[in-house]
């Protein structure tokens, strides 16, 4: 249940985000709008292909339905990471570069492998470090922008609202990062039993905190609004 | 790394004024930055205003300039009749406040 509100709250998002891209002309949105889009594509497929239940070959197709949308989140979130926090900064570019490389081995190592063989047991860990890799880089650069938020907003050169919204990203960014490790910590103490055992408990845990989040940064209700700049006030006065 | 048209601009001034060699000028305008929450290459004409007036006099006191609160007056008068073009792509602060609209 609540793994289908994230999902989508998560499709919803993507669609806003593309369309807002396609009005305001911005990149920023348009990988944002695209991450969304294709996390929503791939763990309705991706992880349901995981499904002890499921016949092998409709789970091997949803497999390479769920995991290349899954790699191109990833793609975008290290696009994003780039465009909004480190734009022209050449190691940055670098870290993209490295991103796509580990995402899209990642990838190949799920779905062909060096077996020649769809691996539809569990997600391999070559998988989910590449897909760790794009959230550890999206949260870091999200919660240092926050920290020199703060400080311009001490001199009132930060709107509160936006400030609150650094922390906000960094949580669900965060979040949606320690999901896959999760699952590769289980599968690394408990086998795949534990990895379907974390696929039931983790999302749902996670999923809570990542719902409210994603609301508050994308939609945010007038109250926390109201409340955001009277904290704000508060603390400067 | 890429500065913006200000901080070069505001650089420059603190060397001419204070007789700081341009690799001090910079670091100082730097640490300046730092403690505002502010970038070097992102920095505006308007956030330049305010540091100058709320940390770059701090910093030059500690390096010795006992008249720095006169000095960063008569920069900050200078600052203001400069025109300076637009300040390369879009923060990440401008970003996140589309984030939130309809």
């Amino acid at each position: 249940m609540t793994q289908s509100i994230v999902g989508a709250i998560v499709a919803l998002l993507g669609f806003r985000m593309l369309w807002a891209a396609v009005r305001r002309r911005t990149l920023a949105e348009a990988w944002i709008g695209l991450f969304f889009a294709a996390s929503a594509l791939g763990s309705e497929t991706g992880l349901r292909a995981f499904d002890p239940t499921l016949d092998p070959e409709l789970a091997v197709r949803l497999l390479f339905i769920g995991i290349p949308a899954l790699t191109v989140s990833s793609l975008s979130a290290y696009a994003f990471t780039y465009t909004v926090f480190r734009r022209g900064e050449r190691w940055a570019r670098g870290v993209v570069l490295a991103g796509v490389l580990l995402s899209a081995w990642g990838a190949w190592h799920q779905l062909h492998g060096p077996n020649g063989v769809a691996d539809i047991s569990h997600l391999q860990v070559e998988f989910l470090l590449g897909r760790f890799a794009c959230f550890a880089w999206g949260t870091y650069e999200a919660l240092r922008a926050y920290g020199m938020a703060r400080r311009r907003r001490a001199l009132g050169l930060a709107d509160p609202v936006v400030v609150n919204r650094f922390l906000l990203f960094g949580i669900w960014f965060g979040l949606m990062g320690v999901m896959p490790l999760t699952l590769a910590w289980a599968r690394f103490t408990a086998g795949t039993a534990g990895q379907m055992a974390a696929a039931g408990i983790g999302p749902k845990i996670i999923g809570m905190v990542m719902i409210v989040a994603l609301v508050l940064t994308f939609f945010p209700p007038r109250k926390y609004v109201s409340w955001v700049l009277a904290s704000a006030n508060e603390a400067r006065s | 790394m890429n500065t913006s048209p200000v901080f070069d601009w505001l650089a420059n001034e603190i060397t001419t004024r204070t007789g700081l060699d341009a690799l001090k000028s910079r670091g100082t305008l730097r640490i300046a930055l730092q403690n505002g929450g502010l970038e070097p290459r992102t920095l505006t004409k308007d956030q330049a205003a305010v540091v100058i007036n709320r940390l770059l006099a701090h910093e030059l006191k500690l390096r010795g300039h006992a008249d720095a609160a006169s000095m960063c007056m008569r920069i900050e008068a200078a600052l203001r009749v400069m025109l300076f073009g637009k300040v390369g792509p879009d923060s990440a602060e401008t970003t996140f406040a589309r984030l939130g609209r309809k």
